[in-house]
């Protein structure tokens, strides 16, 4: 059935507005990939800027690191200027081998392959030697020097160890000690006659003893921590281990220069 | 427009089993005039429509707009980012060698140390022997000599006069003469000594050092302070105390002031020879 015509214009306008609609539809259509679009290139430009962020951060941290290289650097550049001098090292070096050459060829003519003892009052030690070769360094104690006076009679007792060249006179083990008038006037004690019982002293020297001569002994000693300060009487005073291996290595007659 | 016989018609004519899709369609055109009954004109919707349709134009271009800033914005980013990556590359890059270079600078620094720190203690050692073979010829050369004619002591470092000390001949008491065949040698160097000596004797099977054990009497009356022990009858010695005792002692001596005694005992060693010519009593 055909449509009255005013039915028929309402449709026209229908069918209009719906053909106008459709448009704005496709507009807004084509704004919303837009959106889409811009809210991609936003998170993208924010990620961007967290990764620029980033590498700021680490530039500066470059940055740091160069200059405290460049400090270190400089200090390091530096120390050479605070250390001595090599070439003073090598010529003193060069300087004291010629010396010590010399004297190595006069010394060594004189001892040839000898056994000997050394013995340094000032640094407290004592060597064995043979020819040039060191066999044994030791330490020891030697004279404390100073001067002893006894209030009552006027005598005098100087406690120091001569220098000079001695000779292994006698050696004996498990030697007897007995004590001269200076070891009771030290400790204010009367002096006893000379066969008196109390100067006999057992153990008092150590397990082994060798003679120089003259009352001056190598011996050993109760205060091993002692060693290595002038604290004898004049004698020369080793450890137990040291006098062991000395008493058994030197002959009568081995030399003793003291010095 | 229907008539509402046409619509009591078509209502009427509508019976369940008649054609439903038609029925709709017809409803959907009476709804559609209900509609436009309403008091809107052609030109007022086209108006409306036109209004919308330039809003939403007007909002596309404007986000177009945003888009390509935005577009631009990123690619200057990107820009920079590359920029930055590449300093920071390159910076990573200095530092590495820096790093290197630092390293090598100390590795040469330890090995110099090193080698200085061996020369040190080297030295230290060398300067050691050197004093122990220094001290030790020292022993060896030194010798006194007495020049009867001059009347001068002699310390002789090998061949050579060190010092010169003025002395008086030989004297000798108690029928002691001095021996010309032997070799005269210090054998010992005492201050306040007696001229009792220790022994060593056997006791027990045992040897002994039995130190001088002289009594309450002071000892150095007779010798002088510094004392000079030789194995002749030789003494070197200061000037006695007590002219008697030294007297009566059985020796012989090169009389010297107490100050030369001094001197001489402090510069000869134990072992030192003392070369004294056959005529010099």
């Amino acid at each position: 059935m055909s449509l009255p015509a005013d039915k028929k214009r309402v449709l026209f306008r229908f069918y209009l507005s719906l053909f106008l609609l459709g448009l704005l539809v496709v507009q807004l259509f084509q704004i919303h990939p837009l959106w889409t679009a811009i809210r991609t290139h936003q998170q993208t430009w924010e990620d961007k800027a967290l990764q620029l962020s980033f590498l700021a951060h680490k530039l500066k941290d470059q940055s740091n690191f160069s200059r405290e290289h460049t400090e270190q650097m400089a200090f390091l550049q530096n120390l050479p200027n605070l250390l001595p001098e090599q070439a003073k090292f090598i010529k003193t070096h060069n300087i004291l081998q010629e010396e010590v050459e010399t004297l190595r060829s006069r010394v060594g003519k004189r001892m040839a392959n000898q056994l000997y003892i050394l013995v340094d009052t000032k640094a407290s030690k004592l060597y064995l030697k043979q020819g040039l070769k060191l066999i044994r360094e030791n330490i020891c104690s030697v004279g404390r020097g100073g001067i002893l006076v006894d209030k009552q009679t006027g005598r005098k007792w100087e406690f120091s160890t001569p220098k000079g060249l001695f000779q292994v006179t006698w050696k004996t083990e498990d030697p007897l000690w007995i004590k001269p008038d200076w070891a009771f006037a030290e400790t204010k004690q009367l002096i006893p006659p000379p066969d008196d019982p109390s100067r006999l002293v057992q153990g008092e020297l150590g397990k082994y003893l060798l003679s120089m001569g003259n009352g001056y002994l190598i011996h050993g000693t109760k205060n091993e921590a002692s060693l290595g300060q002038p604290v004898s009487h004049g004698c020369i005073r080793l450890g137990a281990e040291d006098l062991d291996f000395i008493y058994h290595a030197a002959n009568l007659k081995t030399r003793v220069y003291v010095y | 427009m229907y008539t509402n016989e046409e619509i009591q018609t078509t209502d009427s004519q509508q019976t369940p089993s008649a054609n439903p899709i038609k029925t709709y369609w017809l409803k959907w055109h009476d709804a559609i005039y209900h509609l436009s009954q309403r008091s809107v004109s052609i030109p007022e919707a086209l108006l409306l429509v036109a209004l919308l349709w330039g809003a939403l134009f007007f909002e596309y271009s404007q986000l177009q707009k945003h888009l390509q800033e935005l577009e631009k914005n990123l690619s200057n980013t990107n820009h920079i980012l590359e920029e930055t990556a590449t300093a920071v590359e390159t910076a990573e890059v200095i530092n590495s060698m820096k790093t290197k270079d630092i390293q090598k600078i100390k590795s040469v620094l330890v090995s110099q140390t090193k080698t200085q720190k061996k020369f040190y203690e080297e030295n230290l050692i060398l300067a050691d022997e050197k004093r122990q073979l220094e001290k030790q010829w020292d022993i060896l050369i030194t010798y006194l000599m007495l020049d009867a004619e001059t009347g001068k002591l002699k310390l002789m470092k090998g061949d050579q006069a060190a010092k010169n000390y003025k002395v008086e001949p030989v004297q000798c008491w108690g029928n002691y003469i001095l021996e010309n065949n032997k070799p005269i040698t210090v054998t010992s160097k005492e201050r306040f000594a007696h001229p009792e000596r220790g022994r060593v004797e056997i006791q027990e099977g045992q040897l002994n050092w039995i130190p001088p054990q002289v009594g309450p009497a002071s000892r150095n009356l007779a010798l002088g302070e510094h004392v000079l022990f030789t194995n002749t009858s030789l003494i070197l010695h200061a000037p006695a105390k007590d002219k008697q005792q030294h007297e009566a002692y059985p020796h012989c001596c090169i009389p010297m002031r107490s100050g030369t005694a001094k001197q001489v005992y402090d510069a000869v060693y134990v072992g030192s020879r003392i070369l004294v010519p056959n005529d010099s009593q």
